[in-house]
């Protein structure tokens, strides 16, 4: 099991002056712990994960999760099904919907009660642009505010305390930039795998002191990528090394040694990324709350959800959720993955055989601690009288109904603190039962 | 002390200062910006760059020759799934683990990985004209005065966002800013707006080429339509703004009314290859009706109408106001001052140079604190203007990529955040320090306080000056300048 040498090599980064001797035998200790269920081997107590998956450009629901047995569907979609069946037959989830044939691994955990998905879904806003629906994604709030806080910042405020992990370590945003959903008054991490660090402690040490007698704010940054700098020049100096420990060098040799693979692009950037994420995850002393983006799901054009675009990207999606899935595997009982999106596209092809910005849409929910194997959707239909305004799938659950229970019952939050603070103004939006199990 | 105008004037409305240029003599500082702006209209560094019909010609002589070399190799293997990849939409941050050392020239680039074909692939144009434009714009960085031009033309082609890993869209992304953007700095928002809405670069980008009226003549014929994208695109981000007042309807209307914007293919039929053409077979006939205005033209007249409404709207001008404020004096623009460049832009009609002279002569502009984080394109150039560095156009793209803003490649059509706050991740501020640090190791050399005196004038502090002079290094006392908050922020 390659995650748990990475993983116990991980933690020996933070013990660099253990011996060769110690480190095998706490790596060995290590590894029989985990061989126990993690939830008996913490007597009852839960520790729980939470990563949200952005996919930003309004994905179309429809054509990942498939309402088969809607009898408009096939009317409505007939210009996509040749290229959907050039890719496979749909994976039959229900009498009802079908999953993508390009999403086999989700497939796989739903059929182990892994994977639920929520359909007709969207976020309060009804408006169509990209950029104000993925602020109220991210921000929580019912309306367009242009505020500077995120439902998942305001929601670690609430995160019952964690023994080994400081709050202000709780979250983390996985890439260069902190996507608003994390933003907030808490401090959170970040990290992206593509760095290689290279300052001394001492010119960090001289920079810290200059921001902090200057700049509180570029102070904050320095600190936080600090405390996760050793994990990443440890993943890279780890990287393609075998069992054996790192061996720190200086200067240029250092730096060779530590470019460990070539350039990854596309595909292997994002399955690196999602690596690097569960990682940082399964640490005891690690986040609990972690955010990534996903972006290209804006297929106005060409949008062939079998061969194509949109397709391709569903397949990227899945390799994502495949790796989270092994990356995670130590804590995967304890673990919640929503991938949510800012809207839904037109249920109706547009004439450059793509969709428009539409409404109703898809949620996906994985982990082990979800009660899978269902679709959930209060279905609208997809006869044109049924549409929201003549063209786009109704929402007929909000967004907030889907998060809600997992904030709650997943991560212990205070129903109270979630409709006063986290979601404002969503009392009148009940959780959605029965999704965790 | 007095505040350092000058100092401010390269900081805040250019690409900062180098060792040297706060000597010059003060004078008429407005003057001297919006002469900076005229000079970056058609500047010398950019004369010898390929035009668009061009660079199709090269895109698609690259495609035929692709075409032969796999059908020359079929059977010799299938497309690795990288490369399938590659040719997809951009996941988020591509051009991954490159590395910082090999950016700033430190170790030679990798070599080459693909799968080994019989026929060597053709050399692929798009990544060479990206490069290519890019070490223009680094010439024409370290050449410009302030440099406010070249940030007026960073600001614009922004606004204007073309984006992503399209060939047909990337390999004309530097032309579009050389196109439709610079030639209009002193012209009016009107047809900076025109020009950009019909070049090529922007069609492909927001997919109007195919888009047809369902009543057209080829849309009658095939079951094809519309579009709206575009439409869309230029109410929300580039005109009015999401709070312009406009509907679906009139989304859907707007996009009528460009139908048929499209572009010229190669076969040369509807006139040079590469280039804008109105194709009347896919424009959708009668009249349309646009946030509350007819428009009785026939063809691409009535598209243009819409447009030159919109160019005169009061709220494009207060959008453009509020996004120029925003851009460069503070994330939270203060209302007086997008007051005044509204006012501005809605007298003059939308005159460019009026509107910036009104961005230069608000009172924020020289006394709003410097809270702004520079972008990353913004502190790379002001790093090699500050240390006169030397640094290879390929080595600048993979510092762009490792820092999170590779050139043409902004994540939607929204551009890049003007929000400072955007950028101050904290993975992000180390990869700065790496690029400091390994572009201080290039040049080295000495005198560091002076220099940062010489960049920085009258707003170096005590702090910074001490912790620059205290260094242990030559090196590390640059990259501590360059990484300290006065540089950082403008």
């Amino acid at each position: 099991m390659p995650q748990n040498l990475d993983f116990s090599r991980c933690r020996l980064a933070d013990c660099e002056n253990l011996s060769r001797r110690t480190f095998l035998g706490f790596s060995t200790a290590f590894a029989a712990s985990m061989l126990m269920p993690y939830r008996s081997s913490l007597a009852g107590m839960r520790d729980p994960r939470f990563l949200f998956v952005i996919l930003r450009g309004a994905l179309d629901g429809i054509s990942a999760v498939m309402p088969v047995g809607d009898p408009d569907f096939a009317k409505v979609r007939e210009g996509f099904m040749d290229d959907v069946r050039q890719a496979g037959a749909p994976l039959p989830l229900d009498s009802m919907f079908a999953l993508n044939p390009a999403m086999k691994t989700l497939a796989e955990l739903y059929a182990r009660k892994q994977a639920t998905l929520v359909h007709a879904v969207c976020t309060p806003y009804r408006d169509r642009s990209h950029f104000d629906g993925q602020e109220v994604l991210e921000s929580g709030l019912p309306n367009v505010t242009h505020g500077d806080s995120g439902w998942l910042n305001r929601a670690l405020a609430g995160l019952p305390v964690s023994a080994a992990t400081p709050k202000d370590r709780q979250g983390l945003a996985v890439g260069p930039t902190v996507p608003l959903v994390l933003r907030g008054d808490l401090p959170v991490m970040s990290w992206s795998p593509e760095h290689l660090r290279q300052s001394t402690p001492d010119t960090i040490a001289r920079l810290l002191s200059l921001y902090q007698a200057r700049d509180p704010a570029l102070a904050e940054a320095l600190q936080q990528a600090g405390t996760i700098a050793k994990e990443t020049q440890m993943n890279a100096a780890m990287a393609g090394n075998g069992s054996k420990p790192a061996v720190m060098m200086t200067g240029d040799m250092r730096m060779a040694s530590s470019v460990p693979t070539p350039p990854a692009r596309g595909l292997d950037a994002m399955l690196a990324v999602a690596d690097g994420a569960a990682r940082l995850l399964v640490r005891p002393d690690g986040p609990r709350i972690a955010a990534l983006s996903i972006d290209g799901w804006d297929t106005h054009a060409d949008e062939k959800p079998g061969t194509g675009r949109l397709g391709k990207l569903l397949g990227l999606l899945d390799q994502l959720f495949d790796h989270l899935h092994k990356g995670l595997e130590p804590v995967w009982n304890d673990t919640v993955i929503v991938a949510a999106t800012e809207f839904g596209r037109t249920v109706h092809i547009n004439g450059t055989a793509g969709t428009d910005h539409g409404t109703g849409t898809i949620a996906f929910l994985l982990g082990g601690a979800i009660k899978g194997g269902q679709v959930i959707a209060d279905w609208p239909g997809l006869a044109d009288k049924s549409l929201f305004d003549g063209r786009d799938l109704k929402p007929t659950t909000d967004l907030r109904a889907v998060l809600k229970p997992v904030l709650t019952d997943h991560l212990g939050l205070d129903p109270r603190l979630i409709n006063a603070r986290v979601f404002p103004d969503s009392v009148a939006v009940a959780g959605l039962r029965n999704l965790l199990g | 002390m007095s505040i350092d105008a000058r100092a401010i004037a390269f900081r805040r409305f250019g690409l900062g200062a180098r060792p040297g240029d706060l000597d010059k003599p003060g004078g008429d500082l407005t003057g001297e910006l919006l002469a900076d702006a005229s000079a970056a209209m058609a500047p010398a560094a950019l004369a010898a760059l390929a035009d668009s019909p061009s660079l199709y010609a090269e895109l698609f002589g690259y495609q035929m020759d692709k075409k032969a070399a796999r059908l020359a190799n079929a059977g010799a293997g299938m497309e690795t799934m990288a490369q399938q990849m590659q040719a997809m939409p951009e996941t988020p941050r591509p051009g991954a683990a490159v590395d910082m050392a090999q950016a700033t020239g430190r170790l030679p680039p990798p070599g080459p990985h693909q799968p080994v074909t019989a026929v060597p692939p053709p050399p692929n144009p798009v990544q060479e004209s990206v490069v290519a434009e890019l070490g223009a714009r680094l010439t024409l960085a370290r050449q410009a005065g302030i440099g406010f031009g070249e940030r007026l033309a960073l600001f614009w082609a922004n606004h204007f966002t073309v984006a992503g890993t399209e060939g047909r869209v990337r390999i004309v992304a530097g032309a579009f800013e050389r196109e439709a953007i610079r030639p209009h700095l002193n012209g009016s928002f009107h047809d900076m707006l025109a020009a950009a809405e019909s070049h090529p670069a922007m069609i492909f980008y927001l997919n109007n080429e195919n888009s047809m009226g369902p009543n057209s003549q080829a849309g009658k014929r095939q079951s094809k339509g519309l579009n709206e994208n575009l439409a869309r695109e230029i109410l929300e981000l580039h005109t009015v703004g999401v709070d312009g007042g406009y509907t679906q309807a009139d989304v859907t209307s707007f996009a009528r009314a460009i139908t048929g914007w499209s572009f010229t293919g190669k076969n040369g039929r509807d006139g040079v290859p590469g280039t804008f053409t109105f194709r009347p077979n896919m424009h959708e006939p009668g009249p349309q009706h646009v946030l509350g205005r007819d428009y009785p033209q026939a063809g691409q007249d009535q598209g243009q109408a819409v447009l030159a409404d919109l160019a005169r709207n009061i709220k494009t001008a207060q959008h453009i106001a509020f996004k120029l404020v925003r851009h460069f004096i503070a994330d939270d623009p203060p209302p007086a001052a997008v007051a005044a460049v509204a006012v501005a832009f809605d007298r003059s009609n939308g005159s460019l140079p009026a509107i910036h002279e009104a961005l230069l002569r608000t009172e924020a502009a020289f006394t709003a604190p410097p809270l702004k984080l520079r972008p990353p394109v913004e502190f790379v150039l002001a790093s090699v203007r500050a240390l006169e560095a030397d640094l290879e156009p390929p080595r600048l793209h993979r510092a762009l990529i490792l820092l999170g803003q590779q050139p043409y490649m902004a994540p939607s059509p929204q551009g890049w955040s003007d929000d400072s706050k955007a950028w101050l991740a904290p993975d992000s501020i180390r990869t700065r320090l790496e690029f400091a640090n390994l572009l201080a190791q290039k040049v080295g050399g000495a005198h560091p306080v002076e220099r940062a005196k010489g960049v920085l004038g009258g707003l170096l502090t005590e702090e910074t000056a001490s912790t620059i002079e205290r260094a242990e290094t030559t090196e590390q006392a640059l990259a501590l300048f360059l990484m300290s908050p006065e540089f950082q922020r403008r």
